[in-house]
This record gives C-alpha cells, structure tokens and sequence, in this order.
C-alpha cells in the first residue's frame, strides 16, 4: 500500500492528460481545416477520438463481459459511428466531452462526498493500553472491550468507557456538538473521539472500534446518505425504462429513415444525466452540511419530510425546559431566607428526590446531613439538625404532622402553584417556617426558537407535556407560546394522539422530543426530532433527525435545510427533465447532433451538480438571538 | 465468509454504481456485493478461500476506478 499514494496521482495525472491530449489534438484538427488540410484534419480528428475514447471503450467492453450494458457502450457506438460516417468531428468531440465531462464531474462528487472528511479525521487513530503492567501504544480499534486506556492533555479518548482513575476536563464536541468542557471523575461515561483538555484519565473499554458511539454515528451518515428517498426511486424507475426506449427509437429512426446521425445522437442522449444525479446528490450535500453542524439526518426521506413539515409539537420536559428543577425563590415567615435554605438542605442531603437534589444544590457546599433522616415518598423528609426538628414537603407531609398553616402563608402558597411552580414547605420545631418555589428553568434559546419556527410560517407551535397545566401555562407564556397551544396532563400515548389529530387536520407534523418518555410521539410524528441526548439509542433509534448538541436552535437550522433540499431537489428535477425533453426534441427535429448533444447532456449533468453543492454551504441567513 | 469496505471516491454516474455492483456480484467468490453512488461505498462479502481483497480491488480497477480503504 506505500505505492498508494503516487499510484492514485498516476490516475489522476492519466485522466487529465487523456482530456488535454485529445483537446489538443481537436484543436490542431481544426486548424488544419482552415488552412485546407481536410487530410490532416480528418487525421487528427480521428486520434482524438481514439484517445478519449480508449477508456471509454475498454470500460463498455468489461461491463459488456459481465453482461452489463453501459453508457460507455452507446457512447463508444456512437463514436465509431460517427467515424464510419465520416463525421470525424463529430466523433473527436462525443468522446472528449464525455471524458472531460466524466472528469469534472468525479472531482465535483469527490469534494461532495468529502463533506464528511471533518468529521472522519476527528476519528481516535492511537490508543495507550496498560498490558501486563507495561503502558503500549496501539492503534485505536485494536483495543479489547475490558482493557485500560490511559489518556493524557490533549489527546482524544480512543474506546467509549466509563472512567476509572483521574480527573479531567473533556471536549466532546465530536458526540454533543457541545464544544464547552465537562468534567469527569471515576464512575463517570465517556465517549470515543472526545478531547482531554485538561486532566488525566484511566478509562475502561466498554466499546470499542466499530462498537463506539462515534463509530455508528459515522455509519449511521453514510447510510442515510446512500438510503434512497422518494423522488430518486422515481427517477431511477424512470431511468430504467427511459434508456431502452431511447435505444429502441434510435434503432426505428435508422431502419425507417437510414438517417445514422440522428441515430446515432439518439444514443448518445439515451442516458439521462442529470435527471439521474438531481436527487441523489442533493441528499449527500444536505445530509453533510448538517452532519457537520451537529445534526444527524436518518436520511433522504427523512430530509424531504422535514422540509414539508407545517405543525410541530415539542415536549416540556428536557425539551423547552432543561428537565431540571430549580430553586427560584426562599420566602422565610420565620427567621431568615438563607437559613431555612440551609435547614431544609440539611434535610434533603440524604433523599435522592429530584426536588431534594434542588434544594441541596441551591444551598450550595458544605451542608451537614440532619440525625434521624425518615422519609415517606410522595410527601416529603424529616430529621434532627442539632436540636431543631425539620420537616421539608407538600402538603399532606405537613397535614400528616398536625402543622398548622396561617393563612398569609397558605396564600402564599397557592399564589406560588398557580404561577407555575413547586411549592415545598418547610417546618420548624412544629411551626411553618417557609416555601421554597421551584421550577424547571427554561432552555436558553427556547423563546427564539419559538419566534424562528413562527417567522418560518410554521402553522402550528403546540407545547405537549406531562406536567400540571399551570406549570405547562408558565412555560408557555415566557416562551411566547399561545396558552391555547398548550396540552398539558398527558400521558405518553396521549402525546401520539395529540400528534395524530394535528395530523388529520392536514398538517406535517414534526414532533420534538428528549426521547425519555415521548418516544411514542416521535415515532408517531411525520418528522421526529431528537434533542439533546446525543447518541443515545433511543434517539438513533426512533427519531428521524437527531440534534447532537445541547443548542435548540438546530431545530429551525434542520427545518430550514430541510425546505432548501426540497426545493434544490425540485429545481434539479425541473432542469433535467427541460433538458431531456428539450435533447429529444432537439435530435428528433434535427437541429441537434453528437457533438451539442454530448455537449449539452454533460453541461447539465455539471450544472445539477453545482447547484446540488450549493447545499455544502448553506447556512442560514437573518437568523435571531 | 469476510466482509470488505472500500470507497470509491470519483466514482461518477450512478449508472456506473449498480453496474460495479453487478459486476462484483457475478465475480465468482462473491456472495454479494453493493455499491452505494452517494457516498462511493463498496460493500462485498466474498469467499476468502477463493478470492483476496486485492482481486476485489482488481475488479473495481478494470472499470476505470482506484478504490481506498480509507473514508
């Protein structure tokens, strides 16, 4: 394999030449024609010819061998054709375009298809293994599920694992998108692929090679590029009927009127280029670009319906919210805010609820666990923090210990619920001391996606969550939802009916989820969309486009190349299926012969291309914060 | 029975993808063999015993294509 790297040169330098000999050759053909040297003209018209088209013959004679008949077939006929006719320019020009068409074209697919080649060269190459105590460098993949990678500043994390030893500050922006560090301690997850900035691990191998997340997320691309969608099944259906029919024509044109040019032009045309190339092309720019923003397309089809998509629905929890409960306010009706703060920490230091957990961080560090912890699930926890008795919970916990409850505070209380939060009272020695209101905090960017998906006349914005309706209500209001869009108390099969009658009205519906319990609904969805749990199973599993990152505005990002697709696409077919009618129309009214034949099939074929790249570089314009 | 991925990187008309495919399908020590125009992949299980991934890249040569391993 050493030779491979001037071997692929020598291809390259072969494909060229064989364009600039022959382009040379055509071009001293001609001047011989001017000066009157119809000899030398037909002379270098003819080598021409042979030099393009030698490879051109030999690919059609080894696809003939194994029975296949190609383009290069009809070309090389058409060519010898040509010859045989005496239109030796005809013949020099069918083969050069075509080679020099082949040529533009393979560099233009080549840069397309490269669109992935950031992503692929963030891969992990070298690992460091600990083996019989001795540390060795190995390549990543020859590591073995259960040995111990040791990973040092700088390096890429080679094996998905969990962490044994060290501390560290981890990019992982290959898998999240997230480029902002997250520190990991023994016990801790990582994935392959990922950056140690600062620290030093000692991970054990959990997945390996093609196992790692980063692995299948790379497979998972490619599949979704070559996964065929609805427009290209068309048109390769078409393709195939199209072909043997022009071939059939071309036969009738020659046995009823002997006229072996039209012929022959028939031939040439009988491949519709660009017609063929318009939707897959397309699909691999788009599904690039947004894989290289974080954004996983499951493929073709995928793409085509988010383009389309007229309604969405999101989740609450863990979509719009971070589906993590904060302390917003301390209201202490007996000493101070920030000591019934660190009481009732104190009291939830042991518990392992998700509003303790609130409270406790809230606190901040340094707070003692009471004596005595008790706790009764669904009602709240009590303990002795020194001498006082602390209870911290709803109301059936302060009911169930005869707590009494003045009515400035029960006000309070109820004013809290109804303005969308959680209400946790805390009690002293037998006395309401206090109400902690907790909320789960809006997502950053969830009020501008909002704006976003309305500004994209996206018809209908619904907020679907399981949560209490005031908690829904609050929501909604600061992120500009309208409080009728709003479907609160709903189980998860409630979500796929909410997703199933905007359905019937008409719409596309692209659902927006976590993937935690609103799986159902993505699945059910025209479009699902998975947020902010890279990687994971469930998204890669369920959802048709899955958000890497942690940032929502890749959401309106996938909708909006979603729509740029789909017209790309359109216009790519539009275009080519002009030109086909317009070649037909052309060599069949006579005005249309090999060389303007050939010269407009490879132009097109060129021109789709290009506009199918345009998509590499799309990125949106007037985009808000 | 093994399994080989190459890329075909400037592999030009999708014409010629099913065309490879079919070609590499009918080589004898082929068990089956796809190539995807997107994104230039070859995928062949073959035959060990019969056939090396050098003949299999061979094949791809004859067609005018020098396929990589690499992505």
């Amino acid at each position: 394999m050493k030779h491979s790297g001037w071997l692929k040169v020598l291809w390259e330098m072969e494909k060229i030449l064989v364009v600039l000999v022959s382009g040379s050759f055509i071009a001293l053909g001609w001047l011989f024609h001017y000066s009157g040297r119809f000899q030398l003209f037909q002379f270098f018209m003819v080598t021409a010819a042979l030099v393009a088209g030698y490879r051109i013959a030999q690919a059609a004679w080894r696809l003939l061998r194994y029975r296949v008949l190609g383009i290069q077939a009809l070309v090389t006929i058409a060519a010898v054709g040509a010859i045989f006719i005496g239109e030796f320019w005809e013949a020099a020009a069918v083969t050069f375009l075509f080679a020099l068409g082949g040529y533009l074209e393979a560099r233009a697919l080549e840069r397309t298809r490269q669109a992935l080649q950031s992503l692929v060269e963030l891969a992990p190459r070298r690992a460091r293994v600990r083996r019989d105590g001795e540390e060795v460098e190995v390549a990543a993949d020859a590591v073995k599920a259960g040995e111990v990678v040791l990973v040092r500043p700088g390096e890429k994390i080679p094996v998905d694992g969990k962490v044994l030893v060290g501390q560290a500050s981890v990019n992982q922006a290959p898998i999240t998108g997230e480029s902002v560090p997250v520190g990991k301690e023994p016990g801790g997850q990582v994935f392959g692929g990922t950056v140690v900035e600062l620290g030093y691990l000692e991970v054990v191998a959990l997945r390996v090679g093609d196992d790692t997340t980063f692995a299948r997320i790379l497979e998972l691309v490619e599949e979704a590029q070559e996964a065929k969608a609805p427009t290209q099944l068309f048109i390769e259906q078409f393709a195939r009927y199209y072909t043997p029919a022009v071939i059939t024509l071309a036969a009738l044109v020659f046995i009823t009127t002997r006229q072996a040019e039209t012929a022959l032009t028939l031939l040439v045309i009988g491949c519709p280029g660009a017609l063929v190339v318009a939707a897959p092309v397309s699909m691999v720019a788009a599904i690039g670009n947004a894989a290289r923003r974080g954004i996983l397309v499951k493929g073709g089809a995928s793409l085509e319906r988010t383009g389309k998509i007229t309604a969405i629905a999101l989740d609450k929890t863990g979509t719009i919210t971070r589906g993590l409960p904060e302390v917003i306010k301390v209201k202490a009706f007996i000493g101070n805010e920030q000591e019934l703060l660190q009481l009732a920490a104190r009291a939830e230091l042991p518990s392992e609820h998700h509003l303790g957990r609130a409270i406790v961080r809230a606190a901040g560090e340094g707070v003692a666990p009471v004596n005595n912890f008790t706790v009764v699930p669904g009602q709240g926890v009590k303990g002795l923090a020194g001498e006082q008795e602390v209870l911290v919970g709803n109301l059936k916990w302060m009911r169930a210990h005869h707590i009494r409850l003045p009515a400035e505070l029960e006000n309070y209380r109820v004013a809290e619920e109804e303005a969308g939060y959680t209400a946790v009272l805390v009690a002293i020695n037998g006395q309401a001391a206090g109400i902690i209101s907790l909320a789960d905090q809006v997502r950053e960017g969830a009020a501008a996606l909002i704006r976003r998906l309305r500004a994209m006349g996206v018809k209908r914005i619904v907020m679907l969550t399981g949560d209490n309706r005031p908690a829904a209500q609050a929501v909604a209001w600061r992120v500009g939802l309208l409080p009728e869009e709003v479907r609160a108390e709903l189980l998860p099969e409630e979500k796929v009916q909410a997703v199933r009658e905007l359905q019937s009205t008409g719409h596309v519906v692209a659902m927006v989820g976590d993937g935690i319990n609103d799986a159902p609904a993505l699945a059910a969805a025209d479009v699902g969309i998975a947020v902010g749990r890279g990687g994971t199973d469930v998204a890669l599993e369920t959802a048709d486009l899955v958000l890497m990152g942690q940032s929502l505005n890749q959401v309106a990002y996938g909708i909006a190349l979603g729509r740029h697709t789909v017209s790309n696409i359109r216009w790519n077919v539009a275009f080519a299926v002009a030109v086909v009618l317009a070649l037909l129309a052309g060599v069949l009214w006579g005005k249309i012969f090999l060389a303007s034949g050939m010269l407009v099939h490879e132009a097109s074929v060129l021109l789709v291309l290009l506009n199918a790249m345009r998509l590499l570089l799309f990125r949106e314009k007037g985009k808000d914060n | 029975m093994e399994k080989l991925t190459l890329y075909i990187k400037d592999l030009a008309c999708p014409d010629c993808a099913g065309k490879i495919g079919e070609a590499l399908s009918r080589h004898p020590g082929v068990i089956s063999a796809q190539v995807a125009y997107a994104t230039g992949r070859v995928k062949v299980e073959y035959d060990p015993s019969a056939l090396t991934p050098a003949d299999i890249k061979l094949v791809i040569n004859s067609f005018g294509y020098n396929p990589q391993e690499k992505r």
